[in-house]
């Protein structure tokens, strides 16, 4: 999946945040700020990491089993996708 | 040719003094300095675009050609009706209509309207000039007190203009501007301090202090039922001054350049959370806590 072009992610000074710009932003799109999981997903989707990757980066990182892991990870590209930020390829 | 000193910065017009608004006469600048920014304009009325808009709204659309950003506006009759600028708003070309040209044979009222058409426009204009000089214009009321500006941004209808008019009328405080300020870093001594600067353009008086001030504070304000104002790290400043900005993000370059300085802005600038009902006694809070 990618981050879509209408939206830049920034980091302001430790907190990730996903800016809507353009057509995006006249349209009042709100900024997208995210807690330290959005922001470890988001940080990999856009190093070009694929989901199994991904994934397994957050099970050793957050110390989850492999299942709960693809949950989360996928928990928050649905709420991505919706939200307007992510698309599936 | 007419200058110009907003915020530290030079703008060069271009233009007839004769379309100036008055608010702007009191920025008007004859110093030495060398132009930052310089406005252009045309009496045309044509201009030709070959690409797709890449942004469209009611009032005009934006578009890419060579570099350049164009803004189209919708209504034959805006004034101008067409703006072509650098990437980094540094050189703006304003196309007018052709009537325009001849001043003299124009009636008042026709002087008047584009008067006031281009004093909205130059606000515009300024604000994405103003953040490729490390500025940040704020949607926020600002007052002076004993040399230092005390900065109050909220959504609308939340009670920033009143909260800065109560520290007025109990201190005695100057008001910077009540609606739109410009925040900088001053860099020039050893420690970074952050700066406010007055600028010409207001929602609801011409009022304004073209002054260059240390900022004392900023507070973010939310009404409330008891009045409580606690400080508030960087990183939440961060946050906060996102929320607050002036600056249409309409590219990745003007969010990366708005992002870099709200960042330098939030490191040396003390902010606050303000809870706060119309009372006295919130300005008293307030002052007591942020001078």
């Amino acid at each position: 999946m990618r981050i879509k072009d209408d939206y830049v992610v920034k980091d302001i000074l430790g907190n990730i945040v996903i800016i809507p710009i353009g057509q995006n932003y006249m349209n009042k799109a709100e900024n997208i700020y995210l807690n330290s999981e959005g922001a470890f997903f988001i940080r990999n989707i856009k190093a070009g990491k694929n989901e199994e990757e991904i994934v397994d980066l957050y099970a050793d990182l957050f110390s989850e089993d492999i299942d709960d892991a693809r949950y989360e990870f996928e928990k928050f590209v649905e709420h991505g996708v919706e939200k307007g930020f992510l698309e599936k390829n | 040719m007419i200058r110009l000193k907003i915020a530290d910065i030079v703008i060069q017009l271009n233009m007839p003094i004769k379309l100036l608004h008055d608010n702007l006469y009191n920025y008007l600048y004859k110093g030495a300095l060398e132009a930052d920014i310089i406005w252009d304009f045309v009496f045309d009325n044509s201009y030709e675009i070959d690409e797709k808009p890449y942004i469209v709204s009611k009032e005009y659309n934006i578009y890419y050609e060579n570099n350049k950003i164009v803004y189209k506006y919708n209504s034959e009759s805006k004034i101008p009706f067409m703006i072509v600028a650098k990437s980094n708003f540094s050189e703006v070309r304003f196309y007018l209509p052709k009537r325009l040209e001849s001043l003299d044979k124009c009636t008042n009222l026709a002087i008047i309207n584009a008067k006031k058409n281009l004093y909205n426009i130059f606000k515009d204009m300024f604000i994405l000039a103003c953040i490729y000089k490390g500025k940040l214009p704020m949607h926020a009321a600002t007052v002076v007190y004993e040399d230092k500006g005390y900065m109050f941004s909220a959504s609308a209808s939340e009670g920033k203009s009143t909260h800065a008019e109560l520290w007025e009328k109990i201190y005695g405080c100057e008001m910077l501007n009540e609606d739109l300020c410009i925040v900088g870093i001053d860099d020039s001594e050893d420690k970074i301090k952050a700066v406010v600067y007055g600028c010409p353009w207001s929602e609801k008086t011409c009022d304004s202090m073209n002054e260059q001030v240390l900022l004392g504070g900023m507070a973010f304000i939310k009404k409330g039922k008891e009045n409580i104002i606690f400080d508030i790290g960087k990183e939440e400043l961060g946050m906060n001054l996102l929320e607050s900005h002036f600056v249409p993000m309409l590219t990745k370059e003007i969010v990366d350049m708005c992002v870099k300085n709200i960042c330098d802005i939030a490191r040396c600038a003390k902010g606050y959370k303000l809870a706060c009902n119309k009372d006295k006694e919130a300005a008293e809070k307030a002052f007591e806590y942020m001078v």
